[in-house]
């Protein structure tokens, strides 16, 4: 499946192969980048991870598994479509490039549609990290009222992680909001590379929508928007075990979680 | 416009470590003033006896020789090992510190040095010591991390919030040096001067004297850390739950310290000066196996670094039998739970 | 269409090149001279632009810092401090160290001379992504100037190494904005950095391989890849401390939780390795300044290109050697000491071959070698002084004393600004094509590099006596080391202010420098000074190791003497010169 017309060369290359494969090369550098960028702040997430273990599963225990789940598919696909994407355009198949970006397109929204419903299931449940606290009444073992100050944080996760029958004996809820802190700059900052990743999607598809990719020879922008699309994909696969498998949940859980999530019940 | 003595050239060498630092720190003077002579040298001398003659010289082309390579790596690297090794035991001198020499604690603050010695005298920005024995200290930050630093001891450390550092000194020579802060800390980190006064044994003894006396007894005497730290614990309420009685609410606290203890959720912690502080400061941290996490936390308005460190002391003094009962009276602070068992009536031969 | 193989009967070694006429000069059509409009500057995509524009702007930067650390040195001519409070003292320390770290040492090099001078050394026709070029200069002005805005609304005073919990909870200053500003150039450097490597690996021309680069090639390919890989863990440090500051979380404050020895670990992971991005490519200028001006090859062209990336590895695995009193414990003191001695050593194989390089060469003295010779004095002197911070037992006494601002003062501006001084003038030519006054600029330069000995090398004695750093105020037994200090300071800069005057001076009045005005090799002495728009009118094709100063005539004297190829290849070559790439019907290298 020879590409049959090639497109023009940049007037800094020599020829055709040496501009693909100093784009791919960029791609690849600009990759490793990431990988320290994602692996550093992991890297601090790990080592407060392996201090507070309690902690950090107790917090894990109180996110939506079933979303994760479903999410994680939904990215795994999209890396499918893409790639299906690289194949369409060295064949020069118009349509089926433009469909398979559609495809990957949609499928990453969708991904990022759940993860705004997961963001905003956190803010009603109060599982922001925050310094405020309240005043309290409680009654100790005589049956006599005091006023305690509580953190509003500490009360709002000690309610989830009752209602996931999360026993909360020895869990200190100042560091189970050191690992909400971590698990909303992780997901978020892989949040704003998917979306800087579907804006040049997109912007590929409109490119593909006025025939830039009838020379067949610029498959290999498909290819580098596939590496990084696949990167985006790596990250969370990473995070889904990090952040959402630390704590224990049931397959019950992740369904009931799940269908929360779409408002079902 | 200076005097000789106003200049800084040659420190005094004032303890131990800082002649046996002065020793390294020559020893690679001495080598790298050699080899950087050695250099320069080579290229003062080429500069003059190969500068251009005429336009078109001729060079010999010479490209390289692996010998050489090899040579002015190896030889350099073994120098620099030296360097390594003596340092490293030096390090390791200071760092292992002597577990039974006196211990002074110093609790470094915005923008002050707040001093204890060993028997509970306190001091702030100064520090009398007696000459010719071993000291240690530890230290601490009240907020942000600073650095004590004594320069005629040839010696610093950083106190750090949150945990606990330590070195040692054996002052030799008599005289007052300075202490700095060593570790930038905000607006007033130059301010941060104190004054180390070592004395000789007759005259340390006599300001001793002239300030506190101690006492000998089966419990800890007047003035000391421990003794402070049980007058706290009692004035804190607690022994209100930190008490031998069978309906206690809190785990006997007596001949723990160095054992390793379980806690909730099933890890073990060790029983340390770091984990007592821990549990004061923020007890729902590490809650003990078998006990509800009720204990209040303790920040630093309410009990400082320096008073923080004598609770340590005297919870790390206590052996069976020696806490106090619940009824040992003191007046509560305000804020502090009064219900329960009632606290008023006092038992006789109670210890206060 | 056959490809014009360079004449190389006549080699720049043995006959000056023919100097072009006034007439023929204003005729011909530069990359300066080709569009005059602002916005064929703000829109241009040619390195050599970009590489231009980054000149101006980091003169104006360094220009800041050195303001700031006038205030610091003027202060400090005192013992109870002379102009400054306290509060304005710490201001002034902490922007000297941040302007010229972050928006002067870290991006001068790379931004101008790797920008510039590397697609020719190479024998490209541009970087490999032009348009990501411009855009990383953009980014580094957006970052740099918001940076800066946020000195100017109040400052910072956290020092440049913002340790918390000050930085987070207790300092008053615009740490967070600060920091983004920080954050974003640190973006520009990635994509500088980018650009390079992969410009090295792909884009070199015929007959160009590993073993033929020049070693400036080599130290920016080497600097290059510290810098995409430490630079990320900057951006994800920052970032913590800035969430720890605006949410008053403990991701690093004790009292809530966090641990403070962390940050310091996150934070010299990236700059330690940050020095070796600022020293490396002053370490390859030097290389070439020192190779023409002694008209000599290289000694040991393997080691010293091999030390680059040797300093670059080794380099990641040396950062706690900031940190052997902060109370992380024998045994990672002794690794990271242990590691450090390894570190020095490449550096110390670099003065060596330098050495061994001028050694029987034909030495003169323009500016750009009393700047290289300055280098190799004065960065030595820096270099050995590590190693007293290197060993951990007599850094308790020097940590944190002024004898580590003196030792890192030394590498930084006795090495690294050196080096880029002598860059700076000796590419100046080729970059504007005029020469600059040959008595003022070697006079900047002696006065520069005795400025800067007089006024550092108190600074160890200071340092050695126990001189703490950053204080605003001192104890009077250290006032004759730092009115000296302060003394060496102004004759510095009177060497730093003079080429300002005669660089810009020789854009009007200099002498045409013609295209190989220090006879020097190198592609980008082959094309003419200013270069064409796209550097060379044909594609260049190499046929031996660089820095053969010592063969007087060249590709002929190499064939007799079979050391390299026969008629027919030469030949073959000619055949298949235009249009490829790689070693394909091109001589190998060596």
């Amino acid at each position: 499946m020879a590409a049959s017309t090639t497109g023009p060369v940049a007037h800094h290359f020599d020829n055709l192969a040496q501009q693909q494969t100093t784009v791919r090369m960029g791609m690849w550098v600009f990759l490793v980048t990431e990988v320290l960028f994602f692996g550093g702040i992991m890297c601090a997430y790990t080592v407060y991870r392996i201090w507070f273990p309690r902690d950090f599963e107790a917090g894990s225990a109180a996110l939506n598994v079933g979303i994760a789940t479903v999410n994680t598919f939904l990215l795994l696909t999209s890396s499918l479509t893409i790639t299906l994407g690289i194949r369409a355009a060295y064949a020069g198949n118009q349509k089926a490039l433009k469909g398979w970006l559609l495809a990957t397109i949609v499928l990453g929204s969708v991904f990022l549609g759940l993860k705004a419903r997961e963001y905003h299931l956190d803010y009603q449940e109060g599982l922001m990290p925050t310094s405020k606290k309240v005043v309290v009444y409680e009654k100790d073992d005589e049956g006599q009222e005091h006023a305690i100050e509580r953190s509003v944080f500490a009360i709002n996760v000690e309610r989830v992680l009752h209602e996931e029958k999360f026993d909360t004996a020895g869990v200190n809820t100042q560091r189970v909001q050191l690992f909400f802190i971590f698990y909303y700059a992780m997901t978020g900052l892989h949040v704003l590379h998917m979306v800087i990743g579907l804006g040049l999607l997109t912007w590929q598809l409109i490119l593909a929508q006025r025939g830039f990719f009838q020379h067949t020879s610029r498959y290999v922008y498909i290819e580098v928007m596939s590496l990084y699309w696949h990167f985006v994909d790596l990250v969370w696969i990473f995070l889904l075990p990090l952040l959402y498998l630390a704590g224990s949940h049931t397959f019950e859980q992740a369904i009931h979680q799940f269908q929360h999530a779409l408002g079902m019940h | 416009m200076f005097a000789a003595q106003d200049i800084a050239l040659l420190p005094t060498a004032a303890s131990e470590f800082a002649k046996d630092s002065d020793l390294l720190f020559w020893y690679i003077n001495a080598v790298c003033t050699f080899g950087g002579a050695v250099v320069y040298l080579m290229i003062f001398a080429s500069c003059f006896a190969f500068a251009r003659r005429t336009p078109n010289d001729k060079t010999p082309r010479i490209l390289g020789s692996t010998k050489l390579e090899l040579a002015w790596s190896a030889v350099p690297m073994l120098f620099f090992l030296s360097f390594f090794v003596w340092g490293v035991k030096l390090y390791n001198d200071q760092v292992q510190v002597p577990p039974d020499a006196p211990e002074y604690f110093v609790a470094g603050k915005q923008w002050m040095w707040k001093v204890q010695h060993p028997d509970g005298q306190r001091e702030i920005n100064e520090l009398h010591v007696p000459v010719n024995t071993t000291m240690k200290i530890t230290g601490t930050s009240e907020d942000v991390i600073h650095d004590f630093g004594i320069p005629a001891f040839r010696s610093k450390f950083d106190v750090v919030p949150g945990r606990y550092t330590s070195t040692w000194y054996r002052p030799t020579k008599e005289g007052t040096y300075d202490i700095y802060c060593d570790q930038y800390c905000g607006q007033g980190h130059s301010q941060m001067i104190g004054k180390i006064h070592v004395l000789p044994q007759a005259d340390y003894l006599a300001w001793k004297e002239g300030t506190f006396k101690s006492k000998e007894g089966k419990y800890v005497t007047d003035g000391s850390p421990a003794w402070e730290g049980r007058k706290l614990f009692l004035k804190l309420q607690c022994n209100a739950c930190h008490n031998a009685e069978s309906q206690a609410r809190a785990p006997r606290l007596e001949g723990m310290f160095g054992t390793n203890r379980p806690l909730q959720g099933g890890r073990m912690v060790a029983f340390n000066e770091d984990y007592v502080r821990k549990s004061i400061r923020d007890p729902m941290a590490d809650v003990a196996d078998g006990w509800k996490p009720i204990m209040p936390a303790f920040p630093v308005s309410q009990v400082d670094e320096i008073e923080l460190r004598n609770l340590v002391t005297y919870i790390k003094s206590l052996k069976p039998g020696d806490l106090p009962t619940r009824t040992e009276k003191f007046p509560a602070p305000l804020g502090a739970p009064t219900a329960g068992p009632s606290l008023s009536a006092p038992t006789p031969g109670g210890k206060n | 269409m056959a490809a014009a193989i360079p004449d190389l009967t006549y080699t720049p070694q043995s006959i000056p090149a023919p100097e072009p006429t006034e007439a023929q000069e204003e005729a011909r059509v530069n990359y300066l001279n080709y569009d005059y409009t602002l916005m064929s500057w703000l829109l241009t995509v040619d390195h050599k632009r970009i590489g231009l524009l980054y000149l101006i702007f980091a003169s104006i930067f360094f220009t800041m810092g050195a303001f700031a650390v006038s205030l610091v040195r003027l202060n400090l001519l005192s013992p109870t401090g002379a102009i400054l409070e306290l509060d304005q003292y710490n201001k002034a320390f902490t922007a000297h160290g941040t302007i010229m770290i972050f928006l002067f040492l870290i991006p001068v090099i790379p931004g101008v001379l790797g920008n510039f001078i590397v697609p020719m050394m190479i024998g490209a026709k541009d970087m490999a992504f032009p348009k990501l070029n411009l855009l990383s200069w953009y980014v580094w002005m957006a970052g740099a100037m918001f940076f800066l805005w946020q000195l100017a609304v109040g400052g910072l005073d956290t020092g440049w190494t913002f340790y918390p919990p000050y930085s987070s909870k207790y300092s008053h200053t615009n740490l967070t904005y600060a920091g983004l500003g920080i954050f974003i150039t640190g973006f520009s450097s990635i994509l500088t950095a980018l650009n390079i490597i992969v410009t090295v690996h792909k884009m070199r021309c015929p007959g160009m391989t590993w073993g033929r680069l020049p070693l400036f090639v080599w130290a920016m390919y080497a600097t290059s890849i510290i810098q995409i890989l430490a630079t990320p863990v900057l951006a994800v440090t920052v970032t913590l401390l800035a969430v720890e500051k605006t949410l008053g979380v403990g991701i690093f404050d004790p009292s809530l939780g966090g641990d403070p020895l962390l940050f310091q670990h996150m934070f010299w992971f990236y700059s330690h390795p940050a020095v070796y991005i600022m020293i490396l490519p002053g370490m390859g200028v030097i290389s070439e300044v020192i190779t023409c001006f002694s008209r000599k090859n290289i000694f040991g062209y393997k080691a010293v290109a091999w030390s680059s990336v040797g300093i670059a590895v080794v380099g990641f695995l040396v950062w706690g050697h900031h940190m052997f009193l902060a109370g992380q414990g024998l045994y990672l003191s002794l690794v990271f000491s242990l590691i450090t001695m390894l570190v020095a050593v490449p550096s110390a194989i670099k003065v060596f071959n330098w050495t061994a390089t001028i050694y029987k060469g034909s030495i003169s003295f323009e500016a750009p070698m009393i700047y290289a010779l300055g280098f190799l004095f004065l960065f030595t002197i820096g270099g050995l002084t590590g190693l007293h911070l290197a060993t951990a037992g007599t850094d308790i006494h020097l940590h944190d004393t002024y004898f580590v601002i003196a030792h890192f003062h030394f590498t930084m501006v006795g090495g690294m600004l050196m080096a880029w001084l002598a860059g700076l003038h000796y590419w100046w030519p080729k970059m504007t094509g005029r020469m600059y006054s040959d008595f003022w600029s070697r006079l900047a330069a002696v006065l520069a590099i005795s400025g800067f000995f007089l006024t550092f090398i108190p600074q160890f004695i200071a340092g050695y006596n126990g001189m703490p750093r950053r204080y605003p105020n001192y104890n009077e037994s250290y006032q004759l080391w730092n009115i000296m200090s302060t003394a060496g300071a102004s004759i510095q800069g009177i060497g730093y202010t003079l080429p300002l005057f005669y660089l810009i001076a020789s854009l009007f009045v200099g002498k045409r420098a013609g295209s190989n005005p220090w006879r020097a090799t190198g592609l980008e002495w082959q094309t003419p000074s200013p270069p064409p728009m796209h550097n060379f009118d044909s594609i260049p094709i190499v046929y031996f190791a660089p820095y053969e100063y010592s063969i007087p005539n060249g590709l002929r004297a190499l064939a007799a003497s079979g050391m390299v190829l026969t008629e027919s290849d030469h030949a073959a070559a000619n055949g298949h010169a235009h249009g490829t790439h790689g070693t394909q019907g091109v001589p190998s290298g060596s």
